[in-house]
C-alpha cells in the first residue's frame, strides 16, 4: 500500500473530502482493511480514556477557582435570580390579596337596598277578586 | 452569547485538556501542572479571550504556548521539537509490545500534537492548522505520518530498554 493511499484513508476517516477515485483506489489496495482497523483502535484507545487528575489537583485549582472574578459574578447572578422571584412571589401575592379585597367590596355592592314600606299579606283572602 | 467564566471553561474542559497533555508530555504529574498553569492564566486573565474561536481551541492554543514556555525554561518538560529527520528505533530481537503512550513519547512534536489535537480534541483539520499555525495540507500530512509511525511502532514492538526516541532522547 503506498503512502498517498494511506494517507487518503487517514484523511477520509477524519471525515475531510475525499477525492472518489482516489479514495476508491486506496480502499481496493492490499492492507487497506488492516489500516482502518488500526486507525480505529487508535482512536478508540483515546476515546475511552477515562484518566482524570489527582485529588490534589482539584484541591489546588479550588483555591483559584474560588478566588475568581467568574465565582463573583456566579453568586452575584445567584443573588439577582433570587431577589427576581422573591419580588416575583410578593407581586403574586400582592396581586392576590388586592384582588380579593376588591372582590369583597363588590360583594357589598351586590347587597339589596335598604326597604322603603313594608307590604304584608294576609291568608285566605282573594286579592284578584276583592 | 458572552463569554463563559473560568469557572465554566474548566468545568467543561479541564479533563480534555488535561488527556491531551498527558498524551503530548507522557507524563501525568507534568500535565496536572501544566493544566493548572493554564487556568490559572485564564482566572487571572492574563490571556485574552478570542470569541472566534471555539472555547476549547482557545485553551488548546494557550496549551501550546504553556507547553512552549516550559520548554524554553528548561524545566521538566521533554523536549517537544525534536528534528522531523530523527530515526526511529528499529525492532530488535526480544521485543515488547509498545503501548499507545509510549508509542506517542517516540513521535515528533509537531505529528504527535497534531494527531492528539484530531483525536482528542475532535478538531478538524482546518481548525487544528488555525491553533498549530500550519496549513490544512501540513496537518493532514503530519496526522498521516503519526498514524503510520504509530501503526509500525505498535504492531512491530519494540525493546523498551535503551529505546531514545526523539523526545525522549533529549529528557
Amino acid at each position: 500500500m503506498t503512502e498517498d493511499s494511506l494517507e487518503v484513508l487517514s484523511a477520509f476517516i477524519d471525515g475531510e473530502a475525499a477525492n472518489p477515485e482516489m479514495l476508491a483506489r486506496a480502499l481496493a489496495a492490499p492492507g487497506a482493511f488492516e489500516a482502518l482497523l488500526d486507525f480505529a483502535r487508535m482512536r478508540f484507545e483515546i476515546a475511552t480514556d477515562r484518566s482524570r487528575p489527582t485529588p490534589r489537583f482539584y484541591t489546588s485549582m479550588e483555591k483559584w477557582l474560588s478566588a475568581s472574578p467568574g465565582r463573583g459574578r456566579r453568586v452575584l447572578r445567584a443573588a439577582m435570580l433570587g431577589f427576581a422571584a422573591v419580588l416575583l412571589v410578593g407581586i403574586g401575592v400582592a396581586a392576590g390579596i388586592s384582588l380579593r379585597s376588591s372582590t369583597d367590596r363588590g360583594t357589598h355592592r351586590l347587597a339589596p337596598p335598604p326597604a322603603t314600606r313594608e307590604v304584608s299579606f294576609t291568608k285566605g283572602v282573594d286579592w284578584f277578586q276583592s | 452569547m458572552g463569554r463563559p467564566t473560568a469557572e465554566e471553561l474548566f468545568d467543561r474542559h479541564h479533563v480534555t485538556i488535561y488527556r491531551f497533555l498527558r498524551r503530548l508530555t507522557g507524563d501525568s504529574t507534568l500535565a496536572e501542572d501544566l493544566t493548572q498553569d493554564l487556568f490559572v492564566k485564564v482566572i487571572r486573565g492574563l490571556e485574552t479571550y478570542d470569541s472566534r474561536d471555539r472555547d476549547l481551541a482557545w485553551l488548546f492554543r494557550i496549551a501550546r504556548r504553556i507547553v512552549a514556555d516550559r520548554r524554553k525554561a528548561g524545566s521538566r518538560t521533554p523536549d517537544l521539537v525534536p528534528s522531523e529527520e530523527e530515526a526511529y528505533p528499529a525492532s530488535a530481537p526480544g521485543q515488547v509490545r509498545l503501548g499507545l503512550d509510549e508509542a506517542l513519547a517516540l513521535l515528533p512534536e509537531t505529528e504527535c500534537e497534531a494527531f492528539l489535537l484530531r483525536e482528542q480534541g475532535g478538531f478538524g483539520y482546518e481548525e487544528i492548522a488555525a491553533i498549530a499555525g500550519a496549513t490544512p495540507d501540513a496537518v493532514r500530512n503530519r496526522i498521516h505520518r503519526a498514524r503510520t509511525t504509530l501503526r509500525k511502532l505498535l504492531s512491530a514492538g519494540i525493546v523498551r530498554s535503551g529505546i531514545t526516541g526523539p523526545r525522549e532522547a533529549s529528557q
